[in-house]
């Protein structure tokens, strides 16, 4: 056998190459994350610390500073905080009648509730993220966190505490995609169960006789002092056995900046 | 450094902050820009690994917790035989 020494090496076209580096990062990412599953998260978490910290400080200093804002705009922001205070000054009194009588009938009843709750920031909230998931930002904290711990927003159940990578922790919302949740839908106090549609919404189907109507809410079986849902609305047929009722979060989940883990 | 190679050290630059600073899908189209303008663009895969690695939650399964990885590497094979027939990029 003769070896041509004058003989190109064969040259290896971009897609080959490409197929091979594929295989190649493949294989050590799947080997990573059945290996070392938590390997590629804390990393990417390590990362993302400094930039989501340069984000927020850019994001001070330009959108939540009122010296660029112009005055009219300002003085608009102003009549309308002042109105909705009054409001929600009226909805505080009715609501601090009702609790003052929820909480008469739980002692009546042997119930008596005390629920402490932590703030903590927000620092990605679905918008950002591909899934429903909060990052929340465990700076300054000094209690160990872990996976389950319940995420409140004032009377809101939004999610359960899904990992805790370093200083962050992912929050898996109730209404991610294909979640299913259980609930209690007032005033009717039908025992549902809520499919998660991402973005902050539910979706449940229910017999055509059961009284539902748009505003009703759906509280949380686990614990009746925190509300999973609103209903936005309900599709019903004369020839369908069921309707569907769509609901919400009564919170918008996209501007969301601080939660509160329940200890 | 060539016009080319800067143009392609930028876009990769504003491709990676893009992740912390825009939305999902707006990282998702100029991820999809890059793979139709750069030829070989492996940093397209980088993102998708990054992407899952950041927001993945630790119960989803093999193939949830890969997707953008999956999805990046199935368009970045796409993007070879599609940038042969269509001259849009450098």
């Amino acid at each position: 056998m003769r070896l041509d020494l004058r003989a190109k090496p064969k040259k290896i076209t971009a897609l080959a190459l490409a197929w091979r580096v594929l295989v190649a990062v493949f294989i050590i990412v799947i080997g990573l994350n059945f290996f070392l599953p938590r390997f590629l998260p804390s990393v990417a978490m390590s990362v993302a610390f400094p930039f989501w910290k340069m984000r927020d400080f850019i994001v001070g200093i330009f959108f939540d500073n009122p010296y660029f804002k112009r005055q009219s705009s300002l003085v608009e922001e102003i009549i309308a905080l002042e109105e909705e205070n009054e409001r929600l000054r009226m909805a505080q009194l009715q609501t601090e009648i009702l609790r003052a009588d929820n909480n008469a009938f739980r002692e009546i009843l042997g119930r008596a509730v005390h629920i402490e709750t932590t703030l903590y920031p927000v620092v990605v909230r679905p918008a950002q993220a591909p899934y429903d998931v909060l990052v929340i930002d465990l700076e300054n904290t000094e209690e160990g966190l872990f996976a389950g711990q319940r995420i409140v927003y004032g009377n809101i159940a939004l999610g359960r505490v899904a990992e805790v990578a370093g200083r962050f922790a992912k929050v898996e919302l109730y209404s991610s995609s294909g979640k299913e949740t259980s609930g209690i839908l007032l005033p009717s106090e039908v025992p549902v169960t809520l499919s998660g549609r991402g973005g902050g919404n539910f979706v449940v189907n229910l017999p055509r006789d059961t009284s539902v109507s748009v505003g009703d809410s759906v509280i949380f079986s686990e614990d009746g002092n925190f509300v999973l849902a609103q209903v936005g609305s309900v599709d019903e047929s004369e020839k369908e056995p069921f309707k569907t009722v769509r609901l919400a979060i009564p919170k918008n989940i996209f501007s969301l900046r601080f939660v509160e883990l329940v200890k | 450094m060539k016009v080319i190679a800067k143009n392609r050290l930028m876009s990769g630059i504003i491709l990676f902050l893009s992740v912390f600073f825009l939305p999902w899908w707006m990282t998702s189209l100029l991820a999809l820009a890059t793979l139709l303008i750069f030829p070989s663009p492996y940093e397209v895969l980088f993102i998708g690994i990054f992407l899952d690695a950041l927001y993945v939650l630790p119960q989803s399964s093999l193939a949830e917790s890969n997707l953008f990885f999956i999805i990046s590497a199935v368009l970045f094979l796409l993007s070879f035989p599609l940038k042969e027939r269509i001259t849009l990029g450098v």
